[in-house]
C-alpha cells in the first residue's frame, strides 16, 4: 500500500495547488477528511461497528444458534440488550454475527467488483481500439439489465450461499468500476512516463500492473463506502425474496424479514423489527456519508 | 428558455404517450368491478350486523360475491395433482363434483351417481340422468371411466387404485358402469369420492394437447369464460374467478361470484383481512391465527379446525433406487439414531412457543378426530437418554438434510429440531428448508433421508390414505419403512371388510410404526381462516376434509 | 437528426442481443435441471425425464438452443413456462402493464419530487430548506425500499385507512407502492441536481453574468437551471431500471399483480425461464428509456444536434460551432 500511496502522490501531485506543508496525496486526502465532522462520526461509528462485528463471539456471552424456546420475544434487558428473537435467541449476538454475513458479502461483492472492473477498464483503456469497443459493448450489455433483476437472475441459478450471493451483486457493479477505471487509465496513459515505460521495451502487462492500476485505483477505493453501501441494501433485497443466505444463518437482511411477520404485534416485539432495521439503516448511512466525505475530501473544489 | 420549453414539453409527451399505452393495455377495466363491489357489501356488514344477520339470505337480487384470500400455489388444474388445498378447495368444491362423499366415518353420501354396489368382484356404478357439464355436454359413463383411468395413471396416486381392473370395465349404457374388481381395497370408495376424483367431461380432458390449465366440471359453478377463447376467469398466481354454471343440475347455493386472490405474502392477506377486502382468508402464520384468536381485529373472527393428520418428522430407513439402482441403507436405518432424536426433541415447548397457542401436541400419528386414534402419546423429552442412544448409535456426524415444503410453520418446526438435535451432537442441514432447486435433484433420486410434512388427506378420510404415507409401499412421501411385518400389517388391513377388525388392525400397525420410533408426532394438524363476522355459516361451510366448500355458505 | 435516431436505433439492437445472451447464459448453467422442474417428482423415472429433457430440447447443444432462444424471441416467444403449461408471454404479457404503470410512477415523482427539491436546495444552499432536503435524502436513500411500502401500508392503509391495501384496480391503489418505489429515486435525484446546479453555480460564466449585473432570476433560469438540468436529464432514463427493480418488492408487499410478483412466484415454483423472460422484457424497456432519453437528450443539446445535422460536412462543422457558441454563451 506504501507504494502506492507516494506513486499516486506524485502524479495526482501535479494537478494539485502547492501546498505549505507536504502531506502527500493521501495525507491531504486525510487531513481535509478529518475537518469534516460528519465524516469522522460515520468512521469512528464503523469502526465501532466493525470492531463489534469481528470480536463478535468474544463480547457475547450467547451462542447465536443457541435456542431457547422458553424465553421468546423478550423486550430488550440487562440479561438480553436488545431482547430475544422468535427462536428465543439472543437478538444482538445475532445481529452482530450476522453483520459478519452481511459486510463479508458486500465487501466480497465489492471486491469482486472492483477486480473484475479494474482489470476491464485498464484493459480497455490501454489498449484503446477493439478490445476497447469489445469490452465496453460488453458492459452497456451488463448495464442494460436492471442491476437487481441480475442479481435476482444470477441468485436462482447459482443458488444461495455467501460466495454465490457476492458474486450475484458484483456482476452489476462490474461496468460501473470499469468504465470509471477506462477513463481515468485513458488519462494516465497519455502521461510521458508510461511512453517512457513503453520506450524501455516493458510489457504491456508489466506496465499495468506496475503503472496503471495502482495510479487508478485511489478513486475507487474511496469509492467502495459507496459501493458496499449499496450492496448491504442489496443483500436485505434479495433476502426479502428469499434468496441470498438461508437461515438459521443469521444475516441483516434476513433477521429483519423474519422480524417483520411479528409487525402486527408491534406493541410486544417491536425489538426484532426496529433493531435489525437500525442496523442496516446506520451501517448504510455511515457506508454512504463517509463515501460522500471521501469523495468531498479527494475533490476540493466541491468543499464549500 | 426556448429549450427548457422543449425540454419539457418533450418530457410531458413521453410521460403521456407511455402512461396511455400503460393503461390501455390494462385489463383490470372490468375485472376490477366486480371486486371492489364486493368491499362494499362487507364494508355495510360489518357497520350493521345485526341487520346482516336478521336477514341472511334477503333474495334482494343483488349480485352476491364473497371474496377468499389464499397463499398463492395453484399451478394446474388437474384433480389428480393435489388440489384438496386451501388454496384450490373453492375449486373443487363448487367447480367439480365426484360421484358421492364420505365423511371421516365412512358414511356416503351419493353426488352424481344414483345408486353404488360395491363388491370384492366388481364395482356397479349407476349415474343420475341429466347432469351437465358447464360446456353443455351432458355427464355419461364414459365420462367416469375416462376420469378413473387419469388418475390411476398418475405415479403418484397409481397404487391407491391398483385394485381397480379399468381395462377391462364395461360401459353397460350412459348411466352404467361395471369395473371388474382385482382384489377388494376397503378405501376405494372414500378415494373415490374425493376431490382427486371429481368428473372430468371425457371430450374436453381428453382432447390432444389439453394440458390442465382450465376445468370443467358439473359443479354449481365455472370459471369465469369458456376456457377457449376467454379464460379470464383465472389469472396464474393473482386470482381465479368462479361465476354460477348455467347447465347446473342441482339446486343453486347462494353466492353468484367468488373471486379467490393469491397472496404471496401472508402479512399482506392478513392486511387485507383486517382493511375488510377479503370475506375470508387462509392463515398459517402462528402469530397472526393467534392475534385473531385473542380479538385483535374487530370485525374479524377465526374459524379452525382440527384434521385427522398430524404434523411429523418422517426419517428414511433406505435411500436411492429412484431409477432402480439397489437401495442402500440411509443414518435412520439405525432404531437408536431415530430413537435419539425422537427423545432429544422438547415436543410439547416446540408445539407450544413456536404455534404460539394454535397447535396441539399430537398424541398419535393421526389427529383425535379419526376412527383409527388412540393416544399413542409423545416421545418424550429426555436429552440424557437421547445421548445414550447416540451413544449406541452408529452415526458418524454426518450432516443429515431435512427437507420441508415451506409453509413458515414447517420451516419453523425444522429450525427448532436443528437447535435441539445439535444439543445432543446431530447435525442437521437446513440448505433444504427453504431452497427448494437445490434439493430437487436429490429429492427426485430419494436421497433426502428426513424431512418434516403433514401426512395429507386431501386423498380422502379413509385412514388408510393418511397411513399409506407411513406405509412400506409408499413412493409418494420421503418416508420408506423396510419392515415387511407392517407392510403385511397394512395390506391386510385395506382390504379387510369388517370395520372392527380394520381399526384392530390400523391400530397394531400405527402401534408398530410408533413403537419402532419410524415417524416423531409433533402436532396435531389443523386450519385457520381469518373470517368477517358477518359471515356467521362459514365455520358450518367447513367440509369433512377440513377445507372449505363454498356452496355451504349461506351468508 | 433522424440519422442520429437511426444511428441510436441500430446501436440498441447488440446491446438488447447481449443482454438475451447474457440472461439465457446465466440461466444456462443453473444447477437444476428444467425437465426435473418439469416433471416435479415423477422426474424419478429416468425415462420420462430423457424424454422430457429430449422433447424440451434440453440435450442440444448450448449455441442451438440460444439461437433457438433468440429466434422464437424475434418471434415474440419467450418460450414456455415449466410450472404452467402457458408460454411465458401469456403469463407475462398482462402484467407489464402493472409494472410499467409502477416503474414510470415512481420515475415521474423522482423527477417531479426530486429534482425541485434538489433545485430549491442548492439555490438556498445551507439555509433550513437545504438541510431538511439533504437530511431526508440522506436517511431515506439508507432505508430498504421493502421496510418503507410496509410502514407506508401499516400507517396509510391500515391505521388511517386512506389507501386500499393491495391490489392494482384503480388510481388509489397505486399512491403507495408508486411512492414506495420512488423513494430511493426521489433522493438520488435530489441529490444529483443539487450537486450539479452547485457546481455550475462555482463555473465563470455564472460569476461573470453576476458582475454583469444580470438579474438573479435571470442567471438561475437562464445559466444555472438549463446548464445544471441537461446532464440530470440523462440520469432520468437510466433511473426507469431502478424504479423497475425496485417495484418487485413493492409489488410483492402491495400484491400487484406485476412482473415483480410473476419474478417472485417464478423463484418459488423454480420457474427459471419465467424469471428469464421476465428480465429480458425489463431489459428492453429500460434499453428504450435510455433511447428516449439520449433522443430527448440529442433534441435539446444543440452540440449533439449540431452533429446530425443534414448538409455537407462543411455545413454541419459550422453549424456545429455556431451551436456551441449558443450554448456556451447563453
Amino acid at each position: 500500500m506504501n507504494e502506492t500511496v507516494t506513486t499516486t502522490a506524485a502524479v495526482t501531485g501535479e494537478n494539485e495547488p502547492v501546498r505549505l506543508k507536504k502531506r502527500g496525496y493521501w495525507g491531504e486526502v486525510w487531513h481535509r477528511l478529518k475537518k469534516n465532522p460528519v465524516s469522522m462520526i460515520c468512521l469512528g461509528f464503523l469502526t465501532i461497528m466493525i470492531l463489534a462485528i469481528v470480536f463478535a463471539t468474544a463480547i457475547s456471552p450467547y451462542d447465536y444458534t443457541a435456542q431457547n424456546l422458553m424465553e421468546r420475544f423478550q423486550t430488550p434487558s440487562a440479561a438480553h440488550w436488545m431482547g430475544t428473537d422468535d427462536y428465543g435467541r439472543d437478538l444482538m449476538t445475532r445481529l452482530l454475527v450476522g453483520g459478519r454475513y452481511s459486510l463479508l458479502i458486500a465487501i466480497l461483492s465489492v471486491a469482486i467488483g472492483i477486480v473484475f472492473g479494474m482489470i476491464i477498464g485498464a484493459l480497455c483503456g490501454y489498449f484503446g481500439k477493439y478490445v476497447d469497443s469489445v469490452l465496453m459493448r460488453l458492459m452497456d450489455v451488463i448495464m442494460s439489465i436492471p442491476g437487481m433483476m441480475l442479481a435476482i437472475c444470477i441468485s436462482v441459478a447459482l443458488g444461495s450461499g455467501v460466495f454465490n450471493t457476492a458474486l450475484a451483486l458484483a456482476v452489476g457493479t462490474i461496468p460501473m468500476i470499469a468504465r470509471q477505471l477506462r477513463s481515468s487509465t485513458m488519462l494516465i496513459n497519455s502521461q510521458e512516463y508510461i511512453e517512457a515505460a513503453r520506450s524501455f521495451g516493458e510489457s504491456d502487462f508489466k506496465i499495468i500492473m506496475t503503472h496503471i492500476i495502482p495510479n487508478t485505483l485511489a478513486p475507487i477505493i474511496v469509492q467502495t463506502s459507496l459501493y458496499i453501501g449499496g450492496a448491504i441494501m442489496g443483500i436485505a433485497g434479495l433476502s426479502f425474496l428469499g434468496l441470498g443466505v438461508q437461515p438459521p444463518t443469521p444475516e441483516w437482511g434476513n433477521i429483519l424479514n423474519n422480524g417483520l411477520d411479528y409487525i402486527y404485534d408491534f406493541a410486544t416485539r417491536w425489538h426484532v423489527i426496529v433493531f435489525p432495521a437500525l442496523f442496516i439503516v446506520l451501517a448504510e448511512l455511515a457506508f454512504n456519508l463517509l463515501g460522500d466525505g471521501l469523495r468531498d475530501a479527494m475533490d476540493p473544489r466541491m468543499r464549500q | 428558455m426556448k429549450i427548457t420549453l422543449r425540454l419539457l414539453a418533450l418530457a410531458l409527451c413521453l410521460a403521456l404517450c407511455l402512461g396511455l399505452a400503460a393503461c390501455g393495455g390494462s385489463p383490470s377495466g372490468d375485472a376490477a368491478e366486480p371486486a371492489a363491489d364486493a368491499a362494499a357489501p362487507a364494508a355495510e356488514a360489518e357497520a350493521a350486523p345485526a341487520e346482516a344477520e336478521a336477514a341472511p339470505a334477503a333474495d334482494d337480487g343483488s349480485y352476491k360475491v364473497f371474496v377468499y384470500g389464499t397463499d398463492a400455489n395453484s399451478t394446474t388444474f388437474d384433480p389428480a395433482s393435489d388440489l384438496q388445498t386451501n388454496s384450490g378447495s373453492f375449486l373443487v368444491h363448487a367447480v367439480g363434483e365426484s360421484l358421492w362423499t364420505c365423511d371421516p366415518d365412512g358414511n356416503m353420501t351419493l353426488k352424481i351417481a344414483n345408486a353404488v354396489d360395491y363388491t370384492a368382484e366388481a364395482l356397479d356404478i349407476t349415474l343420475n340422468q341429466g347432469v351437465m357439464f358447464s360446456n353443455g355436454d351432458e355427464l355419461t359413463a364414459d365420462d367416469v371411466l375416462f376420469t378413473f383411468k387419469h388418475v390411476a395413471a398418475q405415479l403418484r396416486t397409481a397404487a391407491m387404485y391398483a385394485c381397480m381392473d379399468l381395462e377391462n370395465a364395461e360401459i353397460v349404457d350412459d348411466y352404467h358402469l361395471v369395473i371388474p374388481m382385482n382384489y377388494y381395497d376397503a378405501a376405494l370408495i372414500d378415494l373415490l369420492g374425493n376431490a382427486s376424483c371429481l368428473i372430468l367431461d371425457a371430450d374436453v380432458a381428453g382432447a390432444d394437447g389439453y394440458a390442465y390449465d382450465w376445468i370443467i366440471g358439473t359443479g354449481p359453478y365455472m370459471l369465469k369464460g369458456d376456457g377457449v377463447t376467454d379464460k379470464s376467469g383465472w389469472e396464474e398466481s393473482v386470482q381465479y374467478t368462479l361465476v354460477r354454471n348455467p347447465y347446473y343440475w342441482g339446486e343453486e347455493p347462494y353466492y353468484d361470484e367468488f373471486d379467490v386472490k393469491f397472496y404471496s405474502e401472508e402479512s399482506t392477506r392478513y392486511a387485507d383481512l383486517q382493511a375488510g377486502n377479503l370475506d375470508a382468508a387462509y392463515l398459517t402464520e402462528a402469530t397472526y391465527i393467534n392475534n385473531l384468536s385473542r380479538g385483535a381485529v374487530p370485525g374479524t373472527e377465526l374459524v379452525t379446525a382440527q384434521e385427522n393428520s398430524v404434523f411429523f418428522f418422517e426419517m428414511a430407513q433406505a435411500l436411492g433406487g429412484a431409477s432402480g439402482e439397489p437401495e442402500v441403507e440411509g443414518p435412520f436405518a439405525d432404531i437408536n439414531l431415530r430413537k435419539a432424536l425422537a427423545h432429544c426433541l422438547d415436543i410439547p415447548t416446540m408445539v407450544e412457543a413456536l404455534g404460539e397457542g394454535v397447535y396441539e401436541v399430537a398424541s398419535d400419528l393421526v389427529g383425535t378426530g379419526s376412527w383409527i386414534y388412540q393416544g399413542l402419546g409423545t416421545y418424550e423429552y429426555d436429552p440424557e437418554l437421547a445421548a445414550e442412544y447416540l451413544a449406541q448409535s452408529s452415526y458418524n456426524g454426518e450432516t443429515i438434510t431435512i427437507y420441508c415444503e415451506g409453509t413458515a410453520w414447517n420451516a419453523a418446526l425444522c429450525e427448532a429440531a436443528q437447535s435441539y438435535a445439535a444439543a445432543i451432537g446431530i447435525s442437521l442441514d437446513l440448505s433444504g428448508v427453504t431452497d427448494f432447486a437445490t434439493i430437487l435433484p436429490s429429492l427426485i433420486a430419494n436421497e433426502v433421508p428426513m424431512s418434516v410434512g403433514q401426512a395429507s388427506n386431501g386423498s380422502g378420510n379413509d385412514p388408510a390414505n393418511l397411513l399409506q404415507q407411513f406405509g412400506p409401499s409408499s413412493d409418494n412421501s420421503l418416508l420408506r419403512v423396510r419392515d415387511e411385518a407392517l407392510g403385511d400389517l397394512f395390506n391386510q388391513g385395506s382390504q379387510e371388510t369388517d370395520h372392527d377388525a380394520r381399526l384392530a388392525i390400523y391400530q397394531q400397525f400405527t402401534q408398530g410404526i410408533y413403537d419402532n420410533y419410524f415417524v416423531i408426532p409433533i402436532a396435531v394438524g389443523s386450519v385457520s381462516f381469518g373470517v368477517n363476522t358477518a359471515h356467521t355459516s362459514f365455520a358450518s361451510a367447513i367440509d369433512t376434509s377440513n377445507r372449505v366448500d363454498p356452496c355451504l355458505l349461506t351468508d | 437528426m433522424i440519422r442520429y435516431i437511426l444511428r441510436r436505433l441500430v446501436l440498441i439492437i447488440p446491446v438488447l442481443l447481449g443482454a438475451i445472451i447474457v440472461v439465457f447464459t446465466i440461466n444456462y448453467f443453473s444447477t437444476t435441471d428444467p425437465a426435473m422442474i418439469k416433471l416435479g417428482i415423477s422426474a424419478s423415472d429416468p425415462v420420462k425425464l430423457a424424454a422430457m429433457r429430449e422433447s424440451m430440447g434440453l440435450n442440444r447443444p448450448y449455441i442451438v438452443q440460444l439461437g433457438d432462444y433468440i429466434w422464437n424471441l424475434l418471434h415474440g416467444n419467450l418460450g414456455n413456462s415449466y410450472v404452467y403449461s402457458k408460454t411465458v408471454w401469456e403469463l407475462l404479457a398482462g402484467r407489464i402493464p402493472n409494472t410499467l404503470k409502477l416503474g414510470l410512477g415512481a420515475m415521474v415523482i423522482s423527477v417531479c419530487v426530486g429534482i425541485p427539491l434538489g433545485i430549491a436546495a442548492a439555490l438556498h444552499q445551507n439555509s433550513a430548506i437545504d438541510y431538511i432536503t439533504t437530511t431526508f435524502a440522506v436517511i431515506m436513500n439508507a432505508m430498504p425500499g421493502f421496510l418503507v411500502a410496509v410502514i407506508l401500508m401499516l400507517i396509510f392503509s391500515l391505521k388511517l385507512g386512506w389507501f386500499p391495501v393491495s391490489g392494482a384496480d384503480s388510481f388509489r391503489h397505486f399512491v403507495l407502492p408508486v411512492i414506495a418505489a420512488g423513494i430511493g429515486p426521489i433522493t438520488q435525484n435530489a441529490r444529483m441536481t443539487r450537486s450539479s446546479i452547485l457546481e455550475v453555480i462555482r463555473q465563470d460564466y455564472v460569476r461573470t453574468a453576476r458582475a454583469k449585473g444580470v438579474a438573479e432570476s435571470v442567471i438561475t433560469t437562464r445559466h444555472v437551471l438549463k446548464n445544471s438540468l441537461i446532464p440530470i436529464l440523462t440520469m432520468v432514463g437510466a433511473g426507469l431500471g431502478t424504479c423497475l427493480a425496485g417495484s418487485i418488492l413493492v409489488e410483492m408487499i402491495f400484491n400487484i399483480p406485476g412482473m415483480g410478483m410473476l419474478i417472485n412466484s417464478s423463484i418459488m415454483a423454480k420457474d427459471f425461464i419465467t424469471v428469464q423472460g421476465c428480465v429480458v422484457v425489463c431489459s428492453v424497456v429500460v434499453a428504450l428509456a435510455n433511447l428516449l432519453t439520449d433522443l430527448a437528450y440529442a433534441a435539446v443539446d444543440p452540440r449533439i444536434k449540431a452533429q446530425y445535422t443534414a448538409g455537407s460536412r462543411k455545413d454541419r462543422k459550422k453549424a456545429a460551432e455556431a451551436a456551441e457558441k449558443e450554448a456556451n454563451a447563453a
